[in-house]
């Protein structure tokens, strides 16, 4: 399947994976399809994707409770799967956090946290367990079972268990979807503090992107077991890479224009075009977010408004235009215009991206003039 | 429930002193010994076999795992009494199959199968399945992330059984092995036939040839607090298994473990306790049938012995049925201190042996009530007492699935208190009920000890049938009576094991 060779590791790179192909099941269905993934030292990377895309898959390779059918993962340099190596999961210095933590129900926090620390002396396994439940906040929960827990506890007490014994790499898997949405933020930024407190190399898996934003150094957004983009979250936001990326990460949309020498002329206006890579004549769609978009009620609109969600923090307007195509807005406003009303819509956009149309996004930095 | 116990407690005063002399006698002391040891002794085998078979049909790449897990249950389908006779008929010092083959030979007699081997034999071989159902289900039901987080944190896969799958698993074997301590303490008929001096057999022995009712109430109740004791110990152990339900888990394969060079062992193991549970029990049982048939034995009228047991465990199942829907349906759904009062003391009735029921009941007839004693109706009254916390349990649980929403919309529609439970609550239940009743229903018809001391004179049913028969050593006799029990538990395995893979849906 993959030919690619054996990358030489440049010693930044604590996790490599070389065109790794993994099948799962009995009918064979391709969970992860050519994947190419460096993560250096240090780094939170957040593997988003929806359900279903090979994230998880990507991370039990990675742990070693699968086996990939092609390519190699290289852990600090070493190949721990792939071209006949296969390092068991105890031996990879891995550490995991699953989705509903995977507590041992039958031993308290001190005796969880500990649970890895082998081949140390009990001084040693106590000076351990106290700089972890120091590090989490567990203070004063050592004796507590895990079922008399709250789920941001129990989440604490399953990163103190897989830092306990210094792994080069802590995997976490959706480690926030078993915790209250009104905990969540707040969890969300203890987790990112504690990670980059103890200094280690974090890959994380989500399907919220918001998540991703707020906890990554980098993202990789992956869909139907390849990987569409690694990028800063700003980049992914603002210069997806395709579609996709573009409609998964935020709320996107997707007006058909055509490309002359100098502009792209689309229904609510013309874009300046700054790319080499578009020729004239050529059909393009531009992304929109709706945040990009202001309305202003007039008389003889370009279009009409059909709903308004109120958020509260913000308004949702849905524009329909007259070609029928339908655009989104969102605004700060106590003013609110009743549904029916016409209107213009400007387009502030700091960047303008735009498809090809096979769907990749070509580069387009120019500021827009409507 | 009650009654039967103060009952007891009454007669055991009446010896006076006489009482404590046998409460202390060393004849005492030695039954209390020999059931607590046997109790023991059976239910350590029991989960060494049980944890093993459970670990092979789920955890390894044995061959032909789902016939080997159907095979590890259904010993669970021979009664112990039946399965006894069966080993009796196969290995007993003279006239059995073995002395039969081997007499030929100049062996004279076979070493004795009676006293603790065949005590420990049949009841290890005809309980075991009840921690193999626990366990299996813990094991099958265990999140395997557990596992895997235990090996990312540099556990081997030995380690990981060790300190993470096996402690998984305490509960749900404590659970089965206290079931299978209540069964050997209560057992009647796998003692009686061994000839093994449990308590239950010594009260029968007690009551029969010394007709010395307190001297057998004192043991009765010195056995009553032995289980109790037990459940004691079981309450603590549940209460504290709460913690072991976290999470629902996701429901991924876990890792099997390749057996290797072990495989042959993992099949001598699997094909030695199906040989002693199931090939030689049935083996035996046609065996004795077609010997007699063969040898044109007259059989007792085999039509009436089943016509009766089938008509009085009717009759008792329609009393108990249309007690224990009510009573189930207060504590489901009002629960309050009286309802789990009531609740609570009929559970203590499954842990009463049915022989200490049957003679506090045989006592008290024969002394106020002269007109019921060995009567119908006396019998009927005590297969109530014994089975009725069955039904309820059965008709809670089939309750306990249906949400109390349901019969709060019917009567938000206009729907009386009434007229919601007949449209709305008792149908839903309907195939719960009609199950829970044939379980019943199965487990009168193979009841012993009550029948034996409560049946009227010259009515026996196709147990008393197998007991007298065995008793006597006309192995023929109790051959297709005893056949037909197997074919009768069977089913009622089979309801069972239905029942909880509903649950499991569910």
């Amino acid at each position: 399947m993959s030919n690619k060779k054996h990358y030489g590791v440049s010693g930044l790179k604590i996790i490599g994976i070389h065109g790794v192909v993994k099948r799962l099941g009995k009918e064979n269905i391709t969970a992860v399809d050519d994947l190419n993934l460096e993560v250096n030292h240090g780094q939170i990377l957040t593997i988003l994707g929806p359900s279903g895309c090979g994230k998880t898959t990507t991370l039990r390779l990675i742990a070693g409770f699968e086996s990939p059918d092609f390519g190699v993962i290289l852990i600090n340099g070493i190949p721990v799967a792939g071209s006949g190596a296969f390092v068991s999961p105890e031996k990879r210095n891995v550490g995991i956090v699953l989705q509903e933590f995977a507590l041992f129900p039958h031993l308290n926090v001190r005796r969880n946290i500990a649970f890895g620390l082998m081949g140390m002396n009990q001084k040693e396994v106590d000076e351990r367990v106290r700089d972890m439940i120091d590090l989490t906040g567990l203070q004063d929960l050592e004796e507590r079972y895990p079922y008399q827990l709250s789920g941001g506890q129990q989440q604490r007490v399953a990163l103190a268990r897989a830092l306990a014994p210094s792994p080069l790499i802590v995997l976490l898997d959706e480690p926030f979807a078993s915790i209250d949405p009104d905990l969540r933020s707040r969890v969300r930024l203890d987790l990112k503090r504690i990670l980059k407190e103890a200094g280690v190399t974090a890959i994380f898996v989500t399907h919220d992107q918001e998540e991703a934003f707020l906890i990554a150094d980098k993202i990789a957004v992956m869909n139907k077991g390849k990987i569409h983009q690694i990028g800063t979250p700003m980049e992914i936001y603002h210069n997806p890479h395709d579609r996709f990326v573009a409609e998964f990460v935020g709320h996107a949309d997707f007006i058909p224009g055509k490309a002359n020498s100098t502009k792209i002329v689309t229904e609510i206006g013309e874009f300046a075009l700054n790319s080499n890579n578009v020729t004239s004549g050529e059909d393009v769609t531009v992304m929109l977010r709706s945040s990009d978009i202001d309305v202003i009620p007039t008389e003889f609109g370009i279009g009409t408004i059909e709903s308004v969600e109120f958020k509260g923090h913000e308004v949702l307007y849905s524009i329909k235009l007259k070609s029928g195509q339908i655009i989104h807005s969102s605004q700060h406003s106590s003013y609110i215009p009743v549904v029916g009303t016409p209107v213009n819509i400007i387009v502030n956009p700091n960047h303008l991206t735009v498809f090809k149309g096979d769907g990749i996004s070509t580069k387009n930095e120019m500021p827009v003039t409507l | 429930m009650v009654l039967p116990l103060a009952y007891l407690g009454i007669r055991a005063s009446e010896a006076g002193i006489e009482a404590v002399n046998t409460l202390v006698s060393f004849r005492t002391l030695e039954v209390f010994a020999n059931s607590a040891i046997l109790a023991l002794v059976v239910t350590v085998l029991s989960a060494l076999i049980a944890v093993t078979g459970a670990f092979l049909t789920v955890r390894t790449d044995l061959p032909a795992k789902k016939f080997w897990s159907v095979i590890f249950v259904l010993p669970l389908a021979i009664p112990s009494f039946v399965g006894s006779f069966a080993l009796i008929a196969t290995f007993a010092p003279r006239g059995s199959i073995v002395h039969n083959l081997l007499a030929p030979l100049g062996v004279d007699a076979l070493p004795s199968i009676y006293g603790w081997p065949g005590a420990i034999i049949a009841l290890t071989i005809f309980t075991y399945p009840y921690i193999f159902l626990t366990t299996r289900a813990s094991l099958r039901g265990m999140d395997p992330a557990l596992e895997e987080v235990s090996r990312s944190l540099g556990c081997s896969v030995f380690s990981t059984i060790r300190r993470v799958t096996l402690p998984h698993l305490y509960p749900s074997i404590a659970a089965g092995s206290l079931l299978v301590a209540f069964y050997v303490l209560s057992d009647f008929g796998t003692p009686a036939l061994m000839r093994f001096d449990s308590f239950t057999r010594i009260i029968y022995v007690e009551y029969q040839l010394a007709f010395d009712r307190s001297s057998s109430a004192i043991l009765s109740l010195l056995l009553v607090a032995l289980v109790g004791i037990i459940l004691y110990f079981e309450h603590r152990v549940r209460s504290r298994a709460t913690y072991y339900s976290l999470g629902s888990g996701t429901k991924r394969q876990s890792t099997i473990i390749h057996l290797g060079r072990w495989k042959k062992p993992a099949l001598v193991f699997c094909s030695t306790i199906a040989t002693l549970g199931i090939f030689i029990p049935v083996g035996v049982l046609l065996y004795w049938f077609l010997q007699g048939v063969a040898v044109g034995e007259t059989f007792p009228n085999i039509g009436s012995i089943t016509l009766n047991t089938v008509y009085v465990s009717i009759l008792a199942t329609l009393v108990i049925v249309s007690l224990a829907i009510p009573m189930a349906l207060l504590s489901v759904r009002f629960p309050g201190k009286s309802t789990s009062f009531i609740e609570r003391i009929s559970y203590l009735g499954f842990a009463m042996p049915g022989i200490v029921v049957a003679l506090s009941l045989v006592s008290f007839g024969a002394k106020h009530l002269p007109m019921l004693y060995q009567s119908m109706s006396m019998l009927i009254f005590a297969y109530m007492i014994l089975f009725i916390p069955l039904s309820i349990g059965t008709i809670r649980s089939s309750l306990l699935q249906i949400s109390p929403r349901m019969e709060e919309a019917a009567r938000s529609l206009g729907s009386s208190a009434g007229r919601t439970l007949f449209t709305v609550t008792l149908p839903m239940i309907k195939t719960g009920l009609l199950s829970g009743a044939a379980l019943v229903l199965l487990t009168i018809m193979k009841e012993l000890p009550a029948t034996l001391l409560l049946a009227p004179i010259e009515f026996s049913t196709l147990a008393t049938q197998v007991w007298t028969s065995s008793e006597n050593a006309s192995f023929s006799h109790a051959a297709l009576p005893a056949l037909i029990l197997v074919a009768i538990s069977a089913i009622s395995v089979t309801i069972i094991l239905s029942q909880e893979k509903g649950v499991v849906r569910s």
